[in-house]
């Protein structure tokens, strides 16, 4: 008895640590059930509260955005479309159908990979006369993707009046092309057959009167200076001719013309000029000739006015499906860039008008030069074979 | 004596009228015919039969050149004098190939021309200064096709092209060659498909080849 007593007594210490031990574990209990538990309901509350906000906000940025947007989720199910989606696609039923439906360009894609991926895909479409780059972006985060619709259909249209106004100057600058030609030609022809043969026959009447001078002395100078008259006048009118349209393309083609050309131009100039053609025979069509003698003819026109060259080369290579035509020189070159941009240079035209001739014949233009280290220009036209 | 019988070929009637009016005197020279385009100056020449006949180049259809071939294979024996305002070596070259046996330039005296139709009707040829002069610098002249000095078998190169080609035996690539040269890598391309269409090569390893065999490295 005496034995329990003591074991219960309170004056036992383990029974004293048991006790603390007991009441502690009751403090503990009271605080978890009246205060860890309610605090944690309260945060998880909020938490679903501050989401649903999160995703009310979201929605209402969709709604109010003023361009169509829709929102999938991962099989593909519109979830979400504001109110200009509804508009953009009136009539189709939009929420709960599949996007494939819609946008059948993302067919090629996969649904869940473009989310997960995080990709972004852009495509054009067009609706009821209006044109829309469509811009589909998943995001991982969120499970879903989303899919922009901006309206181009203004930038669509000046774009394309802009192509169209491009392609109207080029055929009228083709055409003004065309026609100068053909009246350089009649002038030429003109020149040449009318007044160039007229001189000829005054020359020849010229022997004639000569013949009945007797040895008149004063009467067969005279005669001698309107020789010289004739001939200065023939040789002139011979030049002239020439620069507005040469015979000899008209008659032998571009090989021999061009190499007329770079003979004349060497001599002129001083510049020592080749010209070598290779794997092309006979002759072409008459316009595509023409282009490329009048393409030639202002290069070396540059190379004589501004290159400072010691050396030009002239090339026509035949390649398979195409002719190309390079003008080389060792000359100071030019910023390519800056003539570019300043148009008011005089030397500008001649650029313009040797890409215009080329594209003229679907051909590529091409022009390589840099600052004291020569230029290189590249024509290639397409060629039937 | 025998005159010689010449038919006036030429569009101008003009030019026409004034040959006529250098040679009408001439006892020994007979105009037996004018044509005004070069159809009717191989009609003009089956029918009449001269022993000359003076050629003007260009001429509406028919040109000289194309009635000068026609005239001479139908009948050789007559000749063909050629007289013209071109003095470029295509037209000349040509007319030569087409059988033409003289050449003169429209700026012809009265003994010049007397002379050359007779040298013709003699069987020979007859070229003007000019004329000659213009041919033998042709035959001359480096860059033509005409040389009879430079064997044809080298093809020429541009300075360029010899640059490139150097760059490529040196085993550089097109990138390293455009950066070396200060042209664009499109530029480079160029030159490396003109060389092998120009050299009928078809691999850059041929270029390469190709440059030590030369000495181009």
């Amino acid at each position: 008895m005496f034995l329990l007593k003591l074991i219960f007594s309170l004056n036992n210490p383990v029974i004293i640590a048991i006790l603390i031990s007991l009441s502690l574990l009751g403090v503990i209990y009271v605080f978890y059930v009246h205060i860890i538990i309610p605090l944690n309901q309260k945060l998880a509350k909020e938490k679903e509260n501050l989401e649903l906000n999160n995703a009310r906000m979201m929605a209402l940025f969709a709604r109010l955005n003023p361009e169509p947007l829709l929102r999938f989720n991962i099989d593909g199910t519109i979830i979400l479309a504001n109110e200009a989606s509804n508009k953009l696609f009136e009539g189709l039923q939009i929420k709960n159908t599949n996007i494939l439906s819609i946008f059948t360009s993302l067919k090629e894609f996969d649904i869940k990979d473009l989310i997960e991926s995080q990709k972004t895909i852009k495509f054009s479409l067009e609706i009821k006369n209006k044109y829309y780059e469509v811009i589909a972006i998943g995001i991982r985060d969120m499970q879903f993707g989303q899919i922009y619709c901006n309206d181009f259909t203004q930038r669509k249209k000046i774009e394309d009046e802009l192509t169209l106004s491009q392609k109207r100057l080029r055929e009228l600058s083709y055409k003004t092309q065309k026609l100068q030609e053909e009246e350089k030609q009649k002038i030429a022809r003109e020149l040449h057959d009318s007044i160039g043969q007229t001189l000829t026959s005054i020359r020849l009447n010229l022997e004639v009167l000569k013949e009945g001078l007797d040895g008149n002395k004063e009467k067969l100078s005279k005669i001698n200076d309107i020789y010289s008259l004739i001939d200065n006048a023939t040789t002139e009118i011979r030049e002239i001719s020439h620069k507005l349209k040469p015979r000899i393309l008209d008659d032998f083609g571009l090989i021999p013309s061009l190499k007329a050309l770079c003979n004349d131009t060497s001599k002129i100039s001083g510049i020592h000029g080749t010209f070598e053609s290779f794997k092309l025979n006979g002759r072409l069509n008459t316009e595509l000739e023409t282009s490329l003698y009048r393409i030639a003819q202002e290069a070396l026109n540059n190379i004589v006015k501004y290159s400072s060259a010691k050396e030009f080369s002239l090339q026509l290579v035949k390649h398979p499906g195409f002719l190309r035509l390079m003008i080389e020189d060792d000359g100071v070159g030019f910023d390519i860039e800056k003539i570019r941009h300043d148009p008011t240079k005089k030397d500008c035209m001649g650029l313009i008008n040797m890409s215009e001739r080329t594209l003229a014949l679907n051909g590529n233009f091409n022009i390589d030069s840099r600052i004291g280290g020569g230029t290189e220009i590249i024509v290639e036209i397409p060629l039937e074979e | 004596m025998k005159k010689i019988k010449i038919v006036i070929a030429d569009d101008h009637l003009l030019v026409r009228t004034g040959i006529i009016s250098l040679l009408k005197d001439m006892p020994d020279i007979e105009i037996v015919g004018e044509a005004e385009d070069g159809q009717d100056a191989v009609e003009k020449a089956k029918k009449l039969k001269p022993d000359v006949v003076l050629m003007d180049i260009s001429m509406p259809g028919v040109s000289g050149i194309e009635a000068t071939l026609q005239i001479k294979e139908s009948n050789p024996s007559i000749q063909i004098l050629i007289l013209t305002i071109y003095e470029n070596e295509e037209y000349i070259f040509s007319s030569l190939k087409q059988g033409a046996s003289g050449v003169l330039h429209k700026k012809v005296s009265k003994e010049e021309l007397i002379t050359a139709i007779k040298t013709l009707a003699a069987g020979k040829r007859y070229f003007s200064h000019s004329v000659s002069q213009m041919m033998i610098d042709s035959l001359l002249d480096k860059n033509d096709d005409n040389n009879i000095l430079n064997s044809n078998d080298k093809i020429f190169l541009t300075k360029r092209e010899k640059e490139v080609l150097y760059l490529i035996a040196n085993g550089l690539s097109n990138q390293e060659i455009a950066a070396r040269l200060e042209i664009s890598a499109r530029t480079v391309d160029t030159h490396k498909t003109n060389l092998m269409q120009k050299l009928n090569i078809k691999t850059t390893a041929a270029l390469a080849r190709y440059a030590f065999e030369n000495n181009l490295k």
